[in-house]
C-alpha cells in the first residue's frame, strides 16, 4: 500500500460519507409541512384577493409569500438539521454547499422573472412562473440525492409550463399554486417518509 | 511503526469500503439506498455484506413492507472498531510517506 492509495482511499471514505449524510438528511416530513404552509398562504391570498382593494394587494402578496418561504426552509433546515445530527453527522458538510449552489440559478430566474411580471402587471402568471423557477432548482438539487427528488422537480416543471399557458387568471393560478407547492408536497412528502423514514 | 502494516483485508476491498463508509455515516441502511448511493449492482451486494456480516462487521435483517422484503443492514461495534482501525492505518501510511519513509 502506497500513499496515493491511501490517499484515494481516504478521498472515496470522505465522499462517501459526506454524501451519505446528505442523502439521509431530506426529510419527509418537512415536504409535508412545507405543503401544508403553501395551502395556508394561497388561504391568505384568496382573502386579500377578495377583501382588500386592488390597489392595495401587491403588499400583503409579497409579505405572505415571503413569510411562507421563510418558514418553509426554516423548517426544512431545523428538520434537515436534526436528522443529519441523529445519525452523528453535521448539516455544514460540503454536499450540502453544493445543493444550495445549484438550487440559486432556478431562484434567481423565477425571481427576475416575477419581478417584470409584477412592473407589467402580469400578477397572474407570477405562480406558474415560481412553479418552474423551483422546479428547475428541485431538479439541481436532484443531482446530489435520491431519484425521487429529480421526479419531483421534473413534475413541476410540466406544472409550470402547462400552468403559464392554461392558467393564468388568478383564480386558476391561485389552484396551481395550491397543486404545485400544496398538494404536490405533501403527497411527495408522504412519499418520501414511506420509503426513507421521517 | 514496527513491522510491516498489516490493512484489515475485509475493509479494504473498494465495494466494502465503499459500502463500510456509508454505514459508518448513518449506521443503518437498507438494501436500495446502497443500490442507488453506491452505485451496485444487486449481486455485488449480496456477495459483499454477507462477508461483512460472516466477518462480524454489519447485522443484517429481512422485514417484510407490504408484499416486498426489505433488507436492512446495521454497523456492529466490531466493526465501527475495524473501520476506524482502518482509517487509522491509511492515515499512518501517508505519514509514514511525508516523513520519507516508503
Amino acid at each position: 500500500m502506497d500513499k496515493t492509495q491511501a490517499e484515494d482511499n481516504i478521498k472515496l471514505i470522505r465522499q462517501i460519507m459526506d454524501r451519505s449524510a446528505r442523502y439521509t438528511s431530506f426529510s419527509g416530513a418537512s415536504g409535508v409541512i412545507a405543503g401544508m404552509l403553501a395551502l395556508l398562504g394561497c388561504a391568505a391570498t384568496y382573502w386579500i384577493a377578495y377583501n382588500l382593494s386592488e390597489d392595495r394587494q401587491i403588499l400583503p402578496y409579497v409579505l405572505t409569500w415571503v413569510a411562507v418561504l421563510l418558514l418553509a426552509l426554516l423548517q426544512d433546515f431545523a428538520l434537515a438539521y436534526r436528522k443529519a445530527a441523529r445519525h452523528g453527522e453535521s448539516l455544514f458538510a460540503p454536499a450540502t454547499f453544493q445543493v444550495i449552489k445549484a438550487v440559486l440559478p432556478g431562484i434567481f430566474v423565477a425571481l427576475v422573472l416575477s419581478i417584470r411580471a409584477l412592473t407589467l402587471g402580469e400578477l397572474d402568471a407570477i405562480p406558474a412562473i415560481w412553479t418552474l423557477g423551483y422546479g428547475a432548482a428541485v431538479y439541481a438539487a436532484g443531482m446530489y440525492t435520491v431519484r425521487e427528488v429529480r421526479i419531483f422537480g421534473i413534475i413541476q416543471l410540466v406544472t409550470g409550463a402547462v400552468g403559464l399557458f392554461f392558467f393564468s387568471q388568478f383564480d386558476y393560478s391561485l389552484y396551481l399554486l395550491a397543486v404545485s407547492f400544496g398538494l404536490y408536497h405533501i403527497v411527495y412528502g408522504l412519499w418520501m417518509t414511506r420509503k426513507y423514514g421521517w | 511503526m514496527s513491522g510491516p502494516l498489516k490493512l484489515d483485508e475485509v475493509i479494504h476491498q473498494s465495494t466494502r469500503l465503499a459500502i463500510m463508509s456509508h454505514l459508518a455515516a448513518v449506521g443503518e441502511t437498507d438494501f436500495l439506498t446502497v443500490k442507488r448511493l453506491l452505485g451496485l449492482s444487486d449481486g455485488n451486494i449480496s456477495v459483499h455484506t454477507g462477508l461483512l456480516e460472516k466477518s462480524g462487521y454489519i447485522e443484517t435483517e429481512k422485514s417484510f413492507v407490504g408484499k416486498k422484503t426489505r433488507t436492512t443492514y446495521r454497523l456492529t461495534p466490531a466493526g465501527r472498531r475495524a473501520f476506524r482501525q482502518y482509517v487509522a492505518a491509511l492515515e499512518t501510511v501517508l505519514k509514514g510517506s511525508a516523513d520519507g519513509g516508503g
